[in-house]
């Protein structure tokens, strides 16, 4: 936690335009609390880049904005940007775009740096953007001593579709959501297809489900269960997810067998009613997932 | 047949393994998943580079064959020929396979999975993990060649 600090970056929120992506990030400590930006703020929309780190870091720089205070200057007596807090002390901000975290040898440089004498009656930040795993972290430098980090995690993120339509990480929560119920509605399917067949079921095992694009939105990362399908105490079947996006599909399961491992896909459009078939070996015929199926998949080899 | 076959096999090997561990009861799923994704990406940049090396290998002596001819584009392929180092994989790839635009487009799309896995360490994509048959669909261009 943060002691003696300049301001509270609690009371913060940051927005920040990260090539295609504008995330605001905040405090979880404020939550519920009402956003300070939303895409209405966004005075025109951008045009869209191929790749996010091909973006200049001076771009990126000059589109934060910041609730909690005001931004004073970009670029001005050594640092990317002039902050003032809300209660009126200025910051002297160096702005960082990685896809890691800050490093103990990463304070300590700094604290050198801020030790110079032109800065050191300064209180001074650093603003670390890590566009990997989507969070900010403000390190906190007092008379050029570090005091401390603290992290704020997105709150919002959205992208501007060509049609100057958003893509919200509510959209990609919902995906997600919806995934984890089809999972659920089909394992409660086989469960009495088992049982018909002489066989038991447990749900004891998990995968972690951490696709990219959850990670692009700040979506954290979920555990999904797998089912798991024994004749006595042998397994002869595992359910194991494997992805939510994919092309062509909404949603990958795959059954593993005795006799080998099979593709469980959704064949329906996304958040409609699910359509599992199953890929044969080509992966060129599918066959409908029924219960007739699933017997043919926990047959002995 | 080329070492892309040998690679297949001892992918199915491996994965013929986990699987069974995936089937003991209690096994530990999370590792398991982790085990499996680093895996397919270690099986999908091998298979991957000795693509590449025949690639490489039949572009060089097809530019070779094509810089020796009597056609007025010997020139133009002598040219490439003395700045092979610097012609890029997919113009390559582009030499042995620009008749045929299906394939060349999924080579390049293999390619941007290869080089997002190898240099930003990504994971495979969920459709490029049927690292088997893909294995043995480079198998089956290599032998076209």
């Amino acid at each position: 936690m943060v002691s003696k600090t300049v301001s509270n970056v609690d009371d913060r929120q940051v927005l920040v335009h990260l090539g295609n992506r504008f995330v605001v990030f905040g405090s979880e400590l404020k939550l519920p609390a009402a956003l300070a930006f939303s895409p209405k703020d966004i005075p025109e929309v951008p045009a869209r880049v191929p790749y996010e780190d091909e973006v200049p870091a001076k771009r990126l720089v000059h589109s934060i904005r910041v609730s909690g205070g005001a931004i004073k200057q970009f670029e001005h007596e050594g640092a990317d940007i002039v902050f003032e807090d809300k209660d009126g002390t200025t910051v002297l901000v160096e702005a960082k775009v990685r896809e890691r975290d800050l490093t103990r040898a990463d304070y300590q440089r700094y604290e050198a740096l801020f030790q110079d004498p032109q800065r050191r009656g300064l209180s001074q930040e650093v603003w670390n953007f890590n566009v990997e795993r989507l969070h900010l972290e403000i390190a906190q430098y007092i008379q050029g001593r570090f005091e401390g980090t603290t992290s704020l995690r997105p709150l919002d993120v959205w992208e501007f579709n060509a049609d100057g339509s958003t893509f919200h990480r509510s959209q990609v929560e919902e995906r997600v959501d919806n995934w984890a119920a089809r999972i659920q509605a089909l394992y409660d399917q086989v469960t009495p297809w088992a049982e018909h067949a002489g066989l038991k079921t447990e749900r004891t095992r998990k995968v972690l489900m951490s696709e990219e694009l959850m990670q692009q939105f700040g979506v954290p990362d979920r555990e999904m269960p797998v089912l798991d399908v024994l004749r006595s105490d042998q397994t002869v079947a595992s359910f194991v997810p494997i992805g939510l996006w994919l092309i062509g599909a909404n949603g990958r399961i795959d059954v593993v067998t005795l006799g080998g491992s099979y593709a469980l896909i959704d064949r329906a459009k996304e958040l409609n009613p699910p359509e599992w078939v199953v890929l044969g070996a080509t992966r060129r015929e599918f066959r409908p997932f029924d219960e007739v199926e699933f017997k043919r998949l926990v047959s002995p080899p | 047949m080329s070492k892309i076959t040998e690679t297949q096999r001892a992918y199915n090997a491996i994965s013929e393994l986990v699987r069974a561990e995936i089937l003991k009861r209690g096994s530990n799923m999370q590792d398991l998943q982790r085990f499996r994704q680093a895996l397919d990406v270690a099986f999908y940049l091998l298979g991957w580079a000795q693509f590449e090396h025949l690639t490489r290998e039949e572009a060089n002596e097809r530019i070779d064959g094509m810089a020796r001819g009597a056609t007025i584009n010997a020139g133009a392929w002598k040219f490439v020929q003395q700045n092979l180092k610097g012609y890029p994989l997919r113009k390559k790839l582009d030499v042995i396979f620009h008749g045929d635009a299906k394939t060349l487009g999924e080579l390049n799309k293999d390619y941007d999975v290869r080089n997002d896995a190898a240099h930003n360490y990504s994971r495979l994509p969920s459709e490029a993990r049927e690292i088997s048959a893909w294995l043995a669909g480079l198998e089956a261009l290599v032998d076209k060649f």
